[in-house]
């Protein structure tokens, strides 16, 4: 974690700009409300892009361990920023939807808007390890599909969020059973998750841009 | 005891696979490391650098030792006694030039921050400028610059001059020539530059392909190779050669010219007197052209 904050100061010292657009970004994640999880993901996505590992990360001299105690370093501090700004958020939409002229407010139910937001954040770190130490994500075989089918769930569940729908797309009011959907999907994360760091190996270095939406393409 | 030891090397990339790569480096020495396209050059440096990996699960087999240290015992000492300069820029192009050496330099033992940014600026690199900003030219001598700043003890080299103006290139070489002086380092360069090779080079690996498998065609030094052959320009209508000796043919307007090898018999026993006599020694990128061609 040292060498994280180390890199990190060294990349503010050459690159402010960049900090002054992760505090507007920061600020929005908070008050976006409903459309946080869209926020979220594009921030994953830019930050993913930004700090793509390159081939001088397979050229460090670095034990196996290590190398993987860094990419770790990398994926926790990217993920506990969301969770921070995530609860920040959920945070000041209760405080603000206290508010008559604040539109932004939570139309579901309390117990449901938190399993949605621990799914989210789970779904995050999911993505976070295929962008830096899995194979990518990729949807082109009914084998792939079903392995991240609990991401199709999160994006049905997100549009009927963002829609303020208690039926959403799901087209019940049962509030059980969208949690039961979740803390499936959720288990399957978990599981993912569990299986990527238990069989992760160091491998041979293979372009990013290759990697995260084409599922491991060697160089 | 060789400063730097490849032993039996196979590794598998995709459905091609280097075959039994075996070498052993000295100190004091310049290897060049030449061969067409797609023959494995960039994956055997690569794997000596250790960005792919020998991964026993797949099939992969060999040692990598550099002084005396084994890849997979002692990756660390192992790496820190590495420094290369890379035909595709291995730092992150959203990095600026100073940033890469304040980032990285940290984890080489003996890092020398201050030489870095010295060198930049002998290099007319600002430290403040992206990555993306620079031409090839300048990624390339700022590589150099990271890899001038720590004591490595073997410099890997791929492709680094085709880029670099006539000038500094001249420069490069003389730096190569610096750096062995001391018969301490090696040096592994990889170049399309044969000719350019050929004058700095004290051995050679030469790499060929036979469909998906990469092999060592030749190790050794230049004059044992160039030793072996020669080169013959002949009329189209004389075809008195021994088939055994030809190891290429290019065919003129108004001649035909044979590359010539041994292969065991020197040529004035083989040859009659007045061919021995038009016999001469092939320049390295013309053995190379004529073999390659043949086989192709």
């Amino acid at each position: 974690m040292k060498d994280y904050f180390r890199q990190e100061s060294i990349a503010f010292r050459y690159m402010p700009l960049l900090y002054l657009a992760r505090i507007l970004f920061a600020a929005l994640m908070l008050i976006s409300g409903n459309i946080q999880w869209c926020i979220m993901l594009l921030g994953i996505m830019f930050s993913l892009g930004l700090n793509y590992s390159t081939e001088e990360e397979y050229l460090l001299p670095l034990t196996d361990e290590e190398y993987k105690k860094r990419r770790l370093c990398r994926v926790l501090m990217i993920w506990l920023r969301y969770l921070i700004l995530g609860t920040g958020g959920y945070i000041m939409m209760y405080v603000l939807s206290s508010f008559d002229n604040i539109r932004r407010i939570i139309s579901l139910r309390p117990a449901f808007a938190i399993v949605f937001f621990v799914f989210q954040m789970l779904l995050v770190f999911e993505v976070l390890l295929e962008g830096v130490i899995g194979k990518g994500i990729k949807l082109s075989t009914p084998e792939t599909v079903l392995r991240h089918i609990h991401m199709i769930i999160f994006f049905v569940y997100g549009i009927a969020y963002v829609r303020g729908s208690d039926t959403g797309l799901i087209l019940t009011e049962n509030e059980t059973l969208h949690i039961v959907i979740m803390a499936a999907a959720m288990i399957l994360i978990i599981f993912n998750c569990i299986k990527m760091l238990h069989t992760w190996k160091v491998e041979d270095y293979a372009p990013e841009s290759e990697k995260l939406f084409a599922g491991g393409k060697k160089a | 005891m060789a400063l730097f030891e490849c032993r039996s090397l196979t590794k598998k990339i995709g459905t091609y696979r280097l075959a039994d790569i075996d070498f052993d480096l000295e100190g004091g020495t310049i290897l060049g490391l030449i061969g067409i396209n797609g023959c494995g050059k960039t994956t055997l440096l690569r794997t000596i650098l250790g960005s792919y990996r020998i991964d026993t699960d797949a099939e992969d087999t060999g040692e990598l030792i550099l002084n005396d240290n084994h890849f997979h015992k002692a990756q660390k000492e192992y790496r820190n006694d590495i420094a290369y300069v890379l035909q595709e820029c291995p730092f992150n192009e959203n990095m600026h030039a100073g940033e890469v050496g304040e980032r990285y330099g940290h984890y080489y033992r003996d890092f020398n921050k201050s030489r870095y940014f010295a060198l930049l600026g002998e290099y007319g690199i600002d430290p403040k400028k992206g990555i993306s900003e620079l031409s090839k030219g300048q990624v390339i001598k700022m590589q150099l610059a990271f890899a001038r700043s720590y004591p490595a003890l073997l410099y890997i080299f791929d492709e680094p001059a085709g880029n670099l103006d006539v000038h500094f290139r001249d420069e490069f070489y003389e730096l190569l020539r610096k750096l062995v002086s001391d018969e301490k380092h090696a040096v592994i360069i990889s170049s399309h530059l044969v000719s350019e090779l050929e004058h700095i080079a004290d051995e050679l690996l030469w790499m060929g392909r036979e469909e998906e498998r990469g092999f060592v065609r030749f190790m050794g030094s230049i004059d044992e190779l160039k030793n072996d052959y020669r080169l013959l320009s002949l009329d189209k209508e004389e075809n008195t050669i021994p088939k055994e000796l030809i190891a290429g043919k290019r065919e003129r307007a108004s001649h035909c010219e044979y590359l010539l090898c041994k292969n065991g018999v020197e040529f004035d026993k083989a040859l009659p007197e007045d061919m021995v006599k038009k016999l001469v020694f092939p320049a390295l990128q013309e053995i190379m052209y004529y073999v390659e061609k043949e086989e192709a």
